[in-house]
């Protein structure tokens, strides 16, 4: 039977109440498990350390600094590397969108290498740039640029070919024209673009450092399995999790002042 | 500005293509940059063809394939599955959505030290890693799909009576389907990037361990020769997807 | 056969064709309210009436005065809030192939992934007959709609008319006892509807079925019903059951100028419309 949903909202407390006591018994019972196994000797902690060790291992590397410093080298590569595809992939696509001709011509271009992804060019940034910050920031730069570039172009594309001829009939300059009438059009899709771009920077930063670059939280990661300390290489997944939730927070912020500024 | 012709438009891809084959080789003879840095598509050519006719590229590529379709294909099972059961009951999506939701925004790369110790620096610990990457867009466009199915539809399998098993292969599934393909092929981009990444990691024979291997010795031919292929594979992948979208919704493209 | 009622003097005379030995449905005080307390909102309460075997029994109303409401729980999709209703004197409780109903938007009823043959051959049940026998029913039934050029399109190809003969068709398939159709036509062209009002007629009468018809176009329950059955609003009740005096077949012009057809339109007008 259909259930109008008015029949859920009256008891709106409560049932936020189920809700989370329902939510909560997976991974509670998941932790109490693997807390009492380890405990009791049945798993391996060598591969699974126990929860209340991950918990200390993570406050100690909060207290000692060394969690933050890795954030923030990972976050600055990821930032840095978002901001330069980001404004590339924009200006290639309004661009583009702009010259068919020329989107035409670079097509096949474009596609093949769109198709490559990011980290298979890691091994030749580190040939060109060495291990730091600007081999981190180029592969972010690469991976980010595409999604924003095809949001432009589609929404360049997009736009309202009687607005252009206005353009042309008030002889607007360039600098006129994209800021009276192609930015406001395509502002919006770009964000949807550039939130893309967001999800990827994080995951293509934290790789970079897991394969190659000795610097961030994906070194981090990788040094604390390799030297044997699991509870350390726990907490930073965890940390790293906390991470990508607060990117995809700040992701839906952008998108709600986005939404703001269309009206 | 005149719209120019079908075949106007291919011959100028054509066109196009080759000058920039033209132009990076000549960038690359030029000697502007470091010949360890910058390979002319000659150079990157003349390594395929040597690979074709040893049979290493072939090996490359099939190892590549395998591993990145198994991922993938445990990927869509459980993502299907998974997907499947908690669209369908929102007990289900109480009880695991937000453990779930909770592990999602992990970056799916840092999950590679746990599969390593897991199961070491092998085959499975790749199929893993490749399977948990791809899985998320697969699982929240089924659950989506599900979640969405037409109220309509749904009294359409009421009305006439049918069981749980049929409602679900001729109406349900279906229906989902439509959100599960975009799932489908973002997973599948997704598998190819975690494929060549634990390549690299766990040392793995594959197009993403021969690019490393080619850095290590300063092959910059060979690297720029593994690339190309890689991104052969993601063209070829992404024609599939569209020809498979084609095939499977032929009642959607008349909208 | 030759049309009686075209000067209109014969119209009181003439006798529903049907027979009217059984009721086909029996609906005894039945009320449905939403939500609870400030938001409780009674649809309609106390409604009774019966539909007799093999008569097209139309319900006309106003938008919201529960036309819909009363029609799914007489298909058995929704539940009354209280009273019973009674399909062949046993309960409704939950949907049945006996009754098929023609869901009022065409677009959300059909599968959309399935071809106009496809989506007609489930309404007939699975395992009951075999397969050449249910491709042939299909034929028949696609044949008999219409729709045999139209047979390997997919519904998004289909104009709404088609559509909705595509479904027409598929409740056809279910062998159904019952017709349940809601506003099956209100979307539709002028031409489109009076062209599908007499197909309809023409099949209902050649496989004996029952029908339930829900419209908001008086004329149009005139010209189809046996008897109209009016709802008024706030909260839903019965205003009159018309006994509906006109021969059958009827026919487009000359059934909407009998002096009876003009009788009972003033009848309804007033009754729902008011002035
Ligand atoms: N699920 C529901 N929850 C609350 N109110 C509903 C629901 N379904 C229908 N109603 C209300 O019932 C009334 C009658 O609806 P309906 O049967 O669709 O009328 P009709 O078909 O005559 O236009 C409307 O006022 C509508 O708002
Ligand atoms: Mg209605």
């Amino acid at each position: 039977m259909r259930r109008p949903p008015v029949n859920l909202l009256p008891a709106g407390l409560a049932a936020r109440m189920t809700n989370l006591v329902l939510s909560l018994i997976v991974p509670a019972t998941l932790l109490i498990g693997w807390e009492a196994a380890a405990a009791g000797g049945y798993i391996d902690e060598g591969a699974f350390s126990r929860p209340s060790s991950i918990a200390r291992a993570g406050i100690a590397a909060i207290l000692d600094g060394s969690l933050l410093t890795a954030t923030l080298q990972t976050l600055q590569a990821a930032g840095l590397g978002l901001l330069v595809g980001a404004v590339t992939g924009a200006v290639l696509g309004v661009f583009l969108g702009l010259q068919p001709m020329a989107e035409i011509a670079t097509r096949p271009t474009v596609e093949m290498l769109r198709a490559i992804p990011a980290i298979a060019f890691t091994p030749l940034a580190l040939l060109v740039f060495g291990f730091g910050l600007a081999l981190q920031m180029v592969i972010v730069a690469y991976a980010t640029a595409w999604p924003v570039m095809v949001a432009a172009l589609a929404a360049t594309r997009g736009i309202d070919r009687r607005l252009l001829e206005v353009a042309d009939v008030l002889e607007m300059g360039l600098a006129r024209r994209l800021r009276v009438i192609i930015l406001p059009a395509v502002f919006g899709r770009i964000v949807v673009g550039l939130r893309t771009a967001m999800g990827f920077a994080l995951v293509v930063s934290v790789t970079v450092e897991i394969l190659a670059n000795p610097r961030g939280l994906g070194y981090q990661l990788i040094l604390a399995q390799q030297s044997f300390r699991p509870d350390l290489m726990y907490a930073c997944i965890v940390w790293l999790a906390g991470l990508g939730a607060a990117a995809g927070a700040l992701s839906n912020l952008l998108n709600r002042f986005s939404t703001e500024m269309a009206r | 500005m005149m719209r120019p012709i079908l075949l106007h438009r291919f011959t100028l891809m054509l066109l196009s293509a080759l000058a920039f084959l033209a132009l990076w080789q000549a960038v690359a003879q030029m000697g502007l940059v470091k010949r360890s840095f910058l390979v002319g598509p000659v150079d990157a050519f003349a390594v395929l063809w040597r690979q074709t006719l040893n049979g290493s590229l072939a090996a490359s590529m099939l190892a590549t394939t395998h591993r990145m379709v198994t991922g993938f294909a445990l990927a869509s099972g459980i993502g299907i599955l998974l997907g499947a059961a908690l669209g369908s009951s929102a007990l289900v999506r109480r009880l695991l959505m937000p453990t779930l939701d909770a592990i999602r925004p992990l970056p799916a790369s840092a999950i590679i030290p746990v599969a390593i110790l897991m199961f070491g620096l092998n085959e499975a610990m790749s199929v893993f890693v490749i399977a948990f990457g791809s899985m998320w867009p697969v699982l929240l466009g089924t659950v989506h799909g599900f979640q969405n199915v037409p109220v309509g539809l749904r009294e359409l399998a009421r009305v006439l009576e049918m069981g749980r098993l049929r409602a679900f292969l001729t109406v349900h599934l279906p229906s989902a389907f439509r959100d599960i393909f975009p799932g489908l092929r973002t997973g599948l981009a997704l598998a190819l990037i975690m494929t060549v990444v634990t390549e690299m990691q766990a040392s793995l024979p594959g197009l993403g361990y021969d690019i490393f291997v080619a850095q290590r010795s300063y092959r910059s031919a060979d690297l720029y020769a593994a690339l190309i292929v890689i991104g052969v594979i993601g063209l070829c992948i992404n024609q599939i997807l569209v020809w498979a979208e084609r095939r499977l919704f032929p009642w959607a493209s008349s909208r | 056969m030759q049309m009686t009622g075209q000067t209109g003097q014969t119209d009181a005379t003439a006798v529903p064709r049907r027979a009217q030995d059984g009721v086909a449905i029996r609906v005894r005080g039945a009320s449905m309210v939403f939500g609870t307390g400030p938001q409780r909102h009674c649809v309609f309460e106390g409604i009774s009436f019966d539909v007799r075997s093999g008569e097209v029994f139309c319900i006309v109303g106003g938008s919201g005065c529960g036309k819909t409401t009363l029609l799914r729980q007489i298909a058995g999709l929704q539940r009354p809030t209280s009273g019973e209703i009674l399909f062949e004197g046993a309960p409704v409780t939950a949907p049945s192939r006996e009754r098929a109903i023609v869901f009022q938007d065409y677009g959300r009823a059909l599968l959309p992934w399935r071809t106009v043959r496809a989506n007609v051959r489930l309404g007939i049940s699975p395992g009951s007959v075999s397969r050449q026998d249910a491709e042939a029913e299909v034929t028949r039934l696609l044949a008999m709609t219409g729709l045999a050029a139209a047979a390997e399109k997919y519904p998004s190809e289909l104009s709404g008319g088609m559509q909705q003969r595509v479904q027409i068709a598929r409740c056809l398939a279910q062998r159904p006892r019952l017709l349940l159709m809601d506003e099956p036509f209100g979307a539709l062209d002028a031409m489109t509807r009076q062209s599908l009002q007499d197909e309809l007629l023409d099949l209902v009468a050649r496989e004996g079925i029952t029908v339930i018809f829900i419209t908001h176009d008086l004329e149009e329950a005139i010209y189809l019903g046996d008897r109209v059955m009016g709802l008024g609003a706030n909260p839903g009740r019965i205003l009159t059951t018309l006994d509906i005096a006109l021969a059958r077949p009827r026919h487009q012009l000359t059934t909407r100028e009998a002096a009876e057809f003009i009788a009972r339109r003033h009848q309804l007008h007033q009754l729902i419309v008011g002035h």
